[in-house]
């Protein structure tokens, strides 16, 4: 889920104490947005320098570890197993905290459970300041000696759909009831496309009829739904007309800016590496290269690297190479949002006096869905090239384009007169289009010319003839058949009922399913993690709900290191290690942080076993080290459960 | 993006040209060196990267690491890297082998052992070798010299031949000071250049090659300077036969060579002289498919040292052939466009050598050495009787129906009118039309029909200004030089070839005395395919960069009162 859904959600509660984090309550105050002051990276790094560093530890396992991949506070504290020595009551706590400070989030599942995830979106902003990238860009030297192992062209992915939209727009995607797709639909889609199934094999993409649909065509479609340039309306995917439209106000770079967001959000943030790898990359600035090794030496997901880059550069979006035995990219776009578009010198695109259109690569989408449905697409390479043809004019007829509109629409993109010889070949090819036209029309049928002169004299009903045909039909307005047939009962003439076609004259009512909605999961993918089906959790947990029976012992058991009797020191330990909590030990004089894990009884005599913090003067620490140690009750003199105050978590 | 640049460069090698941009010459000049100019219909111009193109480019001196820079500067965008490695790849392979002359025989070098392992490795190739190979050298058979680079060229792989050539029997031949008729006989620079890019290499690879010059700039005086240079017997081969007799009067008229020393080798007389002048179609006429070429004879008849090949586009296969086996004859090119309609560029840039030389068309005219032209396509209807036959008729019969227009003649007749006194020429496809209009208009006909030496008489009249308006079936549509017709008139074509109005757009491209335009006029019949015909050719010529207007011709009685086209 990203982070504008997941602070709509917030419950009151839970946003009130957000607001409340120093760093925050700062910045809201200075009239910013929430949702806003949480995807800043420069709040994210002044939370850091501020926040303890038992919060940082935690942060950052859940950036390198899960990524926004939903997790349990039990699968988390597990996952940090033997590489830190921070303690479950310490990474519990931890968790509340970053809740507290709107980093974490969290859901209830129905059957209480909750579940915690980083916004989807947040990650490349933790991961920047968590796991930064630190890797020099190649010097011009190195630059120059960069090889390119032989690889097909592709285009942006932005482009890429938009062939794969036109083609369904020409020829919707259907299936039938028991579930079998056109599969001549389904290849006109995947024949507008260059990526092939291999290519994005790295995605693991699961979705309905995949026995019958290639991936990249599954793609298209997800994608489609996702941006609402497709719909679903009962066993058919179509272009929707609203969707449609406010997708073509993009450029390709924005769209792919869009698109770039989507793909790491649906899909690679299914995958903690891939998202890890995704926000890596898209740290580093464009047309700079670097070495993969390099990225990965902190990431530590090669591999995930590997695959995301691969699938970066189906999309266009990515350049590798070879530079010294070294495998070297660089990304060809940012998906960062320029603040200012770029500005185009010329027109949209250029007309050529041989009707050719060239189609810069800047030239925004709108214009290029208008092209391919008035021109043939010859090229589509970096400058997409159509020409106009006799055929294309006959289609861009029948698309209800007329001469005027597409020598309008030429002449606004290329900002001047269409060259004379286009304008005449338009003229000539336009000239025969339209001139008859199949039509269906509502017949008055009469039972005799007297009849039909009756009607024609009566004034009302008159006005709703259109046209007379011979002497006894007349063509009306279908709109007026109610009043006609109330009419001609007034008239005496009841007119037969027959039975009419109630599928032609019903208008189409939208599929439930097709509403459009803000649905996280509205695709065709299946996605593993769908968290908007959960309820938002409602409440960060108090003490109790995290230490479960704190308020049921001494309070002196977690507030001050006291002398007890062995027994009373067993039952202080087993609870230590039911709530994973260190305790302060006192031995021999000296107090040391001890992380008890398991009791253990011999005939008796009881040991507990577990490991000291650190040793040196920064040995509490957490994440120092450990030394795995049995402690005695002998051993002990005096003793406590070190948890962080309720007061602490309260108002820090 | 930078949007201060000028060009475009697609994945596939193609690459767009801004002609408004303040560094379109500079970038246009680049282009001419490493690309093929593929079109220039308007403000953006067409060129493609091909393996021929860069291997010329590596020919005339260039290396990728330039080229890549200076196509960077450029480019709008970074360069694909596709491109990248296709020029680094094709440019080097010129040099990678080379033939020799070594006293054991022709020698084929390898740049490196690599290189000569992959040679080796292939069979056919290395059917040719005598003896082992050697790390980086071979000896082959002086038969297979022409065979070998063209075998070696189809598999991407240019050889750069250093072996030399035979000076062939000397022949005295100058050019005169002043021609037969008087006038001053001088090269432009840019002959005079051509020349010398084809011959001044005497010890690398030169002395053969591809001389590209736009039509109407005057290829034949390459032709003739480089026989003049070279002092040799010289075989000279063209399109048809107008064009031989066209090439005997130069060289006569402007050569010290006698009309005893120069032979036309055709259909219709086969002397063999020591300059001699030939047809494609003579020499490969055979009488039946399983006989050999009986005049590529021709070839070993005598001991040419120069061979000419006009209009080297149009080189059919068996004179490809032939010619791979006469690689120690220096060999010269002629042409405007090394674009082949068969795709072969490879074999002619084996066999015939790189391109030498080559002059934008747009600097020619800029320098007045062509005239500029002006193409019009004027729309005439059919009458009812014409139009209801039109539609009657099978779609087989109806071009030239459309063709026949009877109503054109009245358009010819206005046009003619408007342009009285210019030298024009009217062009036809078909013979009837053309005999009726020579018939109505009272005007002289030149068809296939009519023997040579009329043509002659004819083509001589018109330059000599005593007729102004010629009738001509296609037979002048390739190498006849009419140099001061302004006008043509095309009253009809063939279905589509682009190349055919592009040839007879080329007859009146020559400069004017009078300093003014060329005009041309294409008829087409309003509302039939012939429309759509012309418009497939009207854009060849845009492409061209020819601009291209269509008028409409008003009805029969409108023209009569205003006495001209509406234009």
């Amino acid at each position: 889920m990203n982070l504008r859904m997941s602070v709509a959600r917030l419950p009151d509660s839970i946003r009130e104490l957000i607001l409340t984090e120093r760093t925050i309550k700062m910045r809201y105050e200075r009239g910013e947005i929430l949702e806003n002051i949480l995807a800043s990276g420069e709040w994210a790094q002044e939370w850091k320098m501020r926040a303890d560093s038992s919060c940082v530890a935690v942060l950052n396992g859940i950036v390198a570890r899960f990524a926004a991949e939903p997790f349990e506070l039990d699968s988390l504290i597990k996952s940090f197993g033997e590489t830190s020595s921070l303690t479950g009551a310490e990474i519990r706590i931890a968790v509340a905290r970053l809740r507290r400070s709107g980093i974490v989030f969290a859901v209830r599942k129905a059957w209480g459970d909750r579940l915690f995830y980083l916004p989807v979106d947040c990650v490349p902003v933790w991961q920047r300041l968590m796991l930064p990238v630190e890797s020099t860009p190649l010097a011009e030297e190195e630059m120059k000696e960069i090889v390119f192992p032989p690889k097909p062209f592709r285009l942006p992915l932005s482009l890429e759909l938009l062939s794969a939209w036109q083609a369904v727009s020409l020829q919707p995607i259907e299936w039938t009831t028991k579930g079998a797709l056109n599969k001549v639909s389904v290849n006109k889609m995947t024949g507008a496309m260059r990526i092939n199934e291999e290519e994005i094999a790295v995605l693991s993409l699961s979705y309905p009829h995949k026995d019958q649909l290639p991936a990249h065509a599954a793609l298209a479609l997800d994608l489609g739904l996702y941006a609402k340039v497709l719909c679903k309306e009962g066993n058919v995917i179509r272009v929707s007309d609203q969707g449609l439209s406010e997708w073509l106000i993009f450029s390709p770079e924005e769209a792919d800016s869009q698109l770039h967001s989507w793909v790491v959000e649906r899909y690679g943030a299914a995958n903690p590496a891939h998202h890890l790898a995704a926000a890596a990359i898209d740290s580093l600035n464009e047309m700079e290269w670097h070495q993969v090794e390099a990225i990965g030496s902190r990431i530590g997901h090669q591999g995930a690297i590997c695959d995301w880059l691969g699938l970066m550069e189906s999309f266009g979006w990515v350049e590798r190479g070879i530079c010294r035995e070294n495998a070297v990219f660089r990304k060809k776009v940012s998906h960062r949002r320029r603040e200012n578009p770029i500005a185009q010198g010329d027109g949209a695109f250029f007309v050529q006096p041989d009707g050719e259109i060239f189609v810069p690569p800047e030239t925004e989408l709108r214009a290029r869905w208008v092209l391919a449905e008035i021109a043939e697409k010859v090229t589509e390479d970096s400058v997409f090239v159509y020409r106009l043809t006799r055929n294309a004019c006959s289609k861009a007829m029948n698309a209800g384009y007329a001469l005027k509109s597409v020598q309008a629409f030429l002449e606004e993109g290329s900002s001047l007169p269409l060259p004379d010889p286009v304008l005449r070949s338009l003229q000539d090819w336009f000239l025969p289009l339209g001139k008859a036209a199949f039509s269906e029309v509502m017949l008055l049928r009469t039972s005799s010319p007297e009849l039909a002169s009756i009607l024609k004299q009566d004034p009302n009903t008159a006005e709703k003839l259109i046209e007379q045909l011979g002497d006894r039909d007349f063509i009306v307005d279908a709109a007026s058949y109610p009043f006609l047939r109330l009419r001609l009962q007034k008239l005496g003439y009841p007119p037969l009922e027959s039975k009419r076609d109630a599928t032609a004259m019903k208008k189409e009512e939208p599929d439930a399913n097709s509403q459009e909605n803000m649905q996280e999961d509205q695709g065709w993918v299946y996605r593993r993690h769908v968290l908007s089906v959960f309820e938002p959790d409602r409440a960060v947990p108090s003490m109790d709900e995290l230490f479960p029976g704190l308020s049921s012992i001494p309070a002196s058991w977690v507030s001050k290191p006291r002398t007890y009797h062995a027994s009373t020191s067993k039952q202080l330990l087993q609870r230590a290690i039911e709530w994973q909590a260190s305790v302060r030990l006192e031995s021999d004089g000296s107090s040391r942080t001890f992380i008890p894990e398991e009791l253990k009884d011999d005939s008796g005599e009881w040991s507990v076993v577990g490991h000291w913090r650190g040793l040196s003067a920064r040995d509490d620490e957490p994440g120092i080290g450990k030394k795995m140690a049995v402690v005695h009750p002998e051993e002990i003199t005096k003793l406590m459960i070190w948890l962080p105050l309720l007061e602490e978590l309260e108002t820090n | 993006m930078d949007t201060a640049r000028p060009l475009w460069v697609q994945s596939d090698g193609t690459l767009l040209l801004d002609e408004r941009h303040p560094e379109y010459e500079e970038a246009r000049e680049l282009l001419r060196v490493i690309s093929e100019l593929q079109k220039r219909p308007g403000v953006l111009h067409t060129y493609k990267l091909t393996p021929v193109a860069l291997w010329n480019a590596a020919a005339s001196g260039w290396s990728s690491k330039p080229v890549l820079e200076r196509l960077a500067a450029l480019s709008r965008y970074p360069l694909p890297h596709s491109v990248e490695e296709e020029i680094r790849t094709q440019m080097s392979r010129y040099g990678q082998i080379r033939l020799v002359s070594s006293d054991v025989g022709l020698q084929l070098i390898a740049k490196s052992p690599e290189v000569m392992d992959m040679i080796g490795g292939l069979e056919e190739i290395a059917s040719v070798f005598i003896g082992k190979p050697s790390r980086t050298s071979v000896i082959i058979q002086d038969a297979s010299r022409g065979w070998i680079k063209r075998e070696l060229a189809a598999r991407g792989y240019p050889v750069k031949d250093e072996a030399g050539f035979h000076a062939g029997d000397a022949l005295e031949v100058s050019l005169r000071s002043k021609s037969i008729l008087g006038k001053p006989v001088a090269l432009r620079d840019y002959q005079n250049e051509a020349v010398e890019a084809l011959l001044g290499e005497a010890d690398g690879d030169g002395g053969s090659g591809v001389v590209v010059l736009p039509c109407g700039s005057g290829k034949t005086w390459v032709g003739i300077a480089a026989i003049a240079r070279l002092k040799c017997e010289t075989l000279i081969l063209t399109p048809n036969g107008v064009s031989v007799s066209q090439w005997i009067t130069e060289l006569i008229n402007h050569t010290s060579l006698t009309a005893a020393e120069v032979g036309e080798y055709t259909g219709q007389a086969k002397n063999v002289k020591p300059v001699t002048v030939a047809t494609y179609q003579m020499l490969t006429h055979r009488r039946s498919k399983r006989e050999e070429y009986p005049h590529l004879q021709l070839f070993e008849n005598r001991d040419w040292g120069l061979i000419i090949y006009d209009e080297v586009h149009l080189l059919p296969a068996p004179v490809f052939r032939i010619t791979a086996d006469i690689q120690a004859t220096r060999r010269l090119g002629l042409t405007a466009t090394l674009v082949r309609e068969d795709g072969r560029e490879e074999d002619a840039f084996a066999l015939i050598g790189p391109k030498r030389y080559e002059i934008p068309w747009k600097t020619m005219e800029s320098r007045g050495w062509i005239a500029q032209a002006k193409c019009t396509e004027v729309r005439v209807p059919l009458d009812t009787r014409t139009s209801l036959n039109y539609f009657a008729a099978p779609k087989r019969n109806r071009h030239r129906i459309a063709g026949e227009n009877p109503c054109k003649t009245e358009v010819v007749k206005a046009l003619l009118s408007r342009h009285d006194g210019t030298p024009t020429l009217v062009i036809g496809q078909y013979l009837d039309q053309l005999h009726e209009l020579a018939r109505e208009l009272s005007l002289p006909l030149i068809t296939g029909e009519m023997p040579h030496k009329s043509r002659k008489v004819l083509f001589d009249r018109f330059n000599q200004g005593e007729i102004s308006v010629l009738l001509v079936s296609k037979v002048a549509n390739f190498a006849v030089d009419l140099p001061d017709a302004s006008v043509a008139i095309q009253v009809s074509g063939s279905y589509g070839s682009r190349q055919e109005e592009a040839q007879r757009l080329g007859r009146i491209l020559r400069p004017k005395k009078s300093g003014g335009g060329a005009i041309f006029y294409s008829l087409v019949s309003e509302g039939t395919d012939e429309v759509e015909f012309a418009r497939n050719r009207g854009r060849f010529l845009l492409e061209q960069g020819y601009p291209y207007s269509v008028d409409q011709w008003a009805s029969s009685d409108q023209s009569m009162i205003t006495g001209k086209v509406i234009l």
